[in-house]
C-alpha cells in the first residue's frame, strides 16, 4: 500500500512537472486592474506618491557613479562602471570608466535621443531607443525615461502592509510600457520592485530596488536589478557608487558636437 | 583583300606545325575560360537576381514617400493607408500577376530560455503565396492561419532548438513606440536556402501584425510580382502614373533599387572577372607576339625573296596579320567545340556549391548553373581575333620593314 502511493506521488510530481513545462509561459505575472482604484486613497495622494517615487531615484542635477553588470546564461558577465553628469531629466551623458579598453566612450541623452561616441569614430551614433543598452536588460528606452510622472497616470490598487501597489497607466500611444506595476513603501515613498506590461497586457520585465540609504538628502534605493523575462536568467544589476546633487552643470556638456572634447 | 595573301598566310601556319600547335592551344585554352566564366558568372547573377525576386524584393515594391529617410529603422509610422484598395488599383495593369502588404519591423523572439533579434514581417498568407517563393517547401498545414501563429526559418529554429507548436514570446514596439509583447505558437518551420533571412525573418499574420503594432488599417510596404522582370520599365510607368494620380504620397522602387547591394556586388565581380581574364588575354598577346616575332627572324630570308618577286610592304604586313587572326580565330573555334561538353553539363546540371560556402553567400542562391548563350561564342571569337590582330601587328611591322637584300643575303632555305 505505502508502495503504491509512494509511486503515485512520484506519478503527481512527474505530471505536475510536465505540465510546468508547458504552462511555462502562461504563468507570467498579469497586470493590476487600473480600473479598479482603491477607493480609500485619492488620485492626488497617487500622483504625490509618484512624485516622491521619481524624487527618491535621482535628484534634478547630479553627478554620479554607477556600476552595471549584466548576467545572462552561458555567458561571462559584463560590467561597466558609468560616470553620469545629469540636468532636469532630458540632458544626460555617461562616460564609461572601466573597463580600460571601452574607457571614453560616452553615451549622451538628450530629449529622449541617444547618441554614442566612440574615441575611434569621429561622429557620434543615434542610437535606437528598442535596443538593449551596452548589452544589459534596460532598453535605450528605460535609459533615457528618467521620471514616470511625465508619462504615466498612477492609480493605488493594492495594498500590503507598508507597501501601496501604484499602478502607472501609460498616458499616451507613445509612452514605452502601457502599465507599470510598482510597490512603494508608503512613508519613505521608495520603491521596492515593479512589472513593466506590453500593449498586450505581458510582462515585460521586472525591476527590484534595494539597499535603501540616506544620499544627497534622500532615503534612495542604491541596487536596483532587471529582470528580463523574455530570457531566462538574464538580469543587470545597478549599484550606485557615488551621487553628489550639484547646482548646475554647463549645457555644453551635453552638445552632441562636442563629445569628442 | 588579296585571297593570294590569306592563302599563303594559311600555308605558313604549316611551316611549324609545333609553335602553330602550341599558338592554336593558347587561344583555345583562353576561349574555353571565357566561355565557361561568362556562362557561370551570368547564371550565378541570374539566379541570385531571380530568388531575390522570388524571395525578398519582388518586381517592385510601394512605400510611404517618406519611409526612405529612415529605412533602416523601419519606421512603422510612415505606412500605407488602406493597402488593399492601393493593391486593388494596380491589379489590371498588362503583366501584373500578384501583390501583397507587408508591415515589417525588428523585434526579439524568445523561447524563454533564449531570445534573438529578428525580423518581423506582417504577411497576408494568401497573397504572399501568389506573389513570392518564400513557402514553396512548406506543407500546407504549416500556413498561418490564425492571429498568434509565426513561421520561422530553419537556421532559427535550429539556434533556439524551437519544434512546431513550441509557445514562443515576440518582442517590438508599436508605431507609437510602445513596447509589445504576445505569446505566439510556432506553426512551422520554413527552408528557402538562404541562410541570412531564415536565421533572421519571422513571419506573422499580416492582421496579427496590425494590431501587435497598433497599425490599423495599414501597411510598410506593398510587395508586387509581375509575369517577368524584362516587363520592369513598361510596368513602372504604368503604376508611377497610377500612384501620381490615385496616392502622391506612395512611391515605387523597382528590384533593382531594392537589390542595389546585389547589383553592385554583381558589377564589382564583373570587373574583378574581368581584369582577371584581360590578364590571360595579356599573356596570349605576349604569345602570339613572341612567336610570330621568332618566325619573322626565321623567315627573313623568305621574306626577303617575296618582296623580290613584287609582294609590296601592306601585302607582307597583312601576310602576318592574317597569321595571328587565322591562328586566334582557329583556336577559339577548337576551344568553343571542346569547352561544349562542359557547358552542356553546367547549364544543365550546374555545381554543388558547399553548404558553408551557401550560407555566407549574402544573396540568395540554390545551386551554381551556368547560363551561355550563343552570343559567348560570337564575343569569345570576336575578342581572340583581336587579341590575335594585336599580338600579330608588331611582328608584321617588323617584317614588312625588312630589307630586301639584307634579307636575300641570308639566302633563300
Amino acid at each position: 500500500m505505502k508502495k503504491k502511493f509512494f509511486i503515485l506521488i512520484i506519478f503527481i510530481f512527474y505530471i505536475s512537472l510536465l505540465n510546468a513545462k508547458e504552462n511555462k509561459l502562461k504563468i507570467m505575472p498579469t497586470p493590476a486592474d487600473a480600473d479598479k482604484p482603491m477607493k480609500k486613497y485619492s488620485k492626488e495622494f497617487a500622483k504625490s506618491l509618484l512624485k516622491g517615487v521619481d524624487d527618491t531615484m535621482y535628484p534634478k542635477i547630479f553627478k554620479a557613479k554607477m556600476s552595471m553588470e549584466t548576467i545572462r546564461k552561458g555567458r561571462a558577465p559584463v560590467k561597466f562602471i558609468y560616470e553620469i553628469y545629469s540636468k532636469g531629466g532630458n540632458k544626460a551623458l555617461m562616460e564609461i570608466v572601466y573597463p580600460a579598453r571601452d574607457k571614453g566612450k560616452k553615451i549622451l541623452l538628450l530629449d529622449n535621443n541617444l547618441w554614442m561616441y566612440m574615441p575611434e569614430v569621429s561622429r557620434p551614433i543615434r542610437l535606437s531607443r528598442n535596443q538593449s543598452f551596452m548589452g544589459s536588460t534596460f532598453s535605450n528606452e528605460d535609459v533615457s525615461d528618467s521620471t514616470w510622472e511625465d508619462d504615466y497616470d498612477p492609480v493605488i490598487t493594492d495594498e500590503k502592509g507598508e507597501l501601496i501597489l501604484l499602478t502607472l497607466k501609460a498616458k499616451r500611444k507613445d509612452v514605452a510600457y502601457k502599465q507599470i506595476d510598482i510597490w512603494v513603501n508608503k512613508e519613505s515613498k521608495v520603491p521596492i520592485e515593479g512589472i513593466y506590461y506590453g500593449l498586450s497586457s505581458k510582462p515585460i520585465k521586472k525591476i527590484y530596488f534595494s539597499n535603501v540609504k540616506k544620499i544627497a538628502g534622500f532615503l534612495r534605493p542604491l541596487d536596483m536589478q532587471m529582470v528580463d523575462l523574455l530570457e531566462e536568467d538574464a538580469w543587470t544589476d545597478v549599484k550606485l557608487l557615488e551621487l553628489n546633487e550639484l547646482q548646475t552643470i554647463p549645457d555644453h556638456k551635453f552638445d552632441a558636437t562636442q563629445l569628442g572634447r | 583583300m588579296n585571297l593570294k595573301i590569306i592563302k599563303i598566310a594559311f600555308n605558313n601556319l604549316f611551316k611549324h606545325r609545333g609553335r602553330t600547335i602550341f599558338n592554336l592551344f593558347t587561344f583555345a585554352a583562353n576561349a574555353m575560360a571565357l566561355i565557361v566564366l561568362l556562362g557561370m558568372l551570368k547564371g550565378m547573377y541570374n539566379e541570385a537576381f531571380e530568388r531575390t525576386i522570388a524571395l525578398d524584393t519582388g518586381h517592385f515594391k510601394i512605400y510611404h514617400k517618406d519611409y526612405f529617410k529612415e529605412k533602416e529603422k523601419m519606421p512603422l509610422d510612415k505606412n500605407i493607408k488602406s493597402p488593399y484598395e492601393v493593391i486593388k488599383s494596380i491589379e489590371n495593369i498588362p503583366y501584373f500577376v500578384s501583390a501583397a502588404p507587408r508591415i515589417k519591423k525588428n523585434g526579439i523572439l524568445s523561447n524563454t530560455a533564449n531570445k534573438t533579434n529578428v525580423i518581423m514581417i506582417g504577411i497576408d498568407m494568401h497573397r504572399e503565396l501568389k506573389t513570392t517563393d518564400l513557402f514553396e517547401n512548406l506543407k500546407k498545414e504549416n500556413y498561418l492561419k490564425d492571429s498568434g501563429e509565426i513561421l520561422i526559418g530553419r537556421r532559427l529554429a535550429e539556434l533556439l532548438k524551437s519544434n512546431i507548436g513550441d509557445l514562443m514570446l515576440l518582442y517590438s514596439q508599436t508605431q507609437y513606440k510602445a513596447s509589445n509583447l504576445a505569446d505566439v505558437k510556432l506553426k512551422g518551420v520554413y527552408t528557402i536556402g538562404f541562410a541570412i533571412m531564415e536565421k533572421m525573418i519571422v513571419y506573422v499574420p499580416f492582421d496579427f501584425a496590425q494590431s501587435f503594432f497598433d497599425m490599423q488599417d495599414s501597411a510598410t510596404e506593398i510587395i508586387i510580382r509581375i509575369k517577368d522582370k524584362k516587363f520592369v520599365p513598361y510596368v513602372k510607368k504604368t503604376i508611377e502614373n497610377i500612384l501620381k494620380e490615385k496616392y502622391p504620397d506612395l512611391i515605387l522602387r523597382d528590384w533593382t533599387q531594392e537589390a542595389e547591394g546585389l547589383i553592385s556586388g554583381a558589377q564589382a565581380d564583373f570587373i574583378s572577372y574581368g581584369v582577371l581574364f584581360a590578364i590571360l588575354l595579356f599573356m596570349a598577346v605576349s604569345i602570339i607576339m613572341n612567336t610570330l616575332t621568332i618566325t619573322v627572324f626565321e623567315r627573313t630570308a623568305e621574306i626577303g625573296t617575296l618582296r623580290a618577286i613584287g609582294l609590296t610592304k601592306g601585302q607582307i604586313r597583312w601576310m602576318f596579320l592574317w597569321e595571328g587572326i587565322l591562328l586566334s580565330l582557329g583556336g577559339a573555334i577548337a576551344g568553343g567545340i571542346l569547352v561544349l561538353p562542359v557547358v552542356a553539363y553546367l547549364n544543365l546540371h550546374g555545381m554543388t556549391m558547399p553548404q558553408e560556402i551557401m550560407d555566407k553567400l549574402p544573396y540568395p542562391f540554390i545551386e551554381l548553373k551556368s547560363k551561355n548563350e550563343i552570343s559567348d561564342w560570337f564575343l569569345t571569337y570576336i575578342i581572340c581575333i583581336i587579341t590575335g590582330i594585336i599580338g600579330s601587328i608588331l611582328p608584321a611591322n617588323r617584317a614588312a620593314g625588312t630589307k630586301v637584300v639584307d634579307a636575300l643575303k641570308k639566302g633563300v632555305k
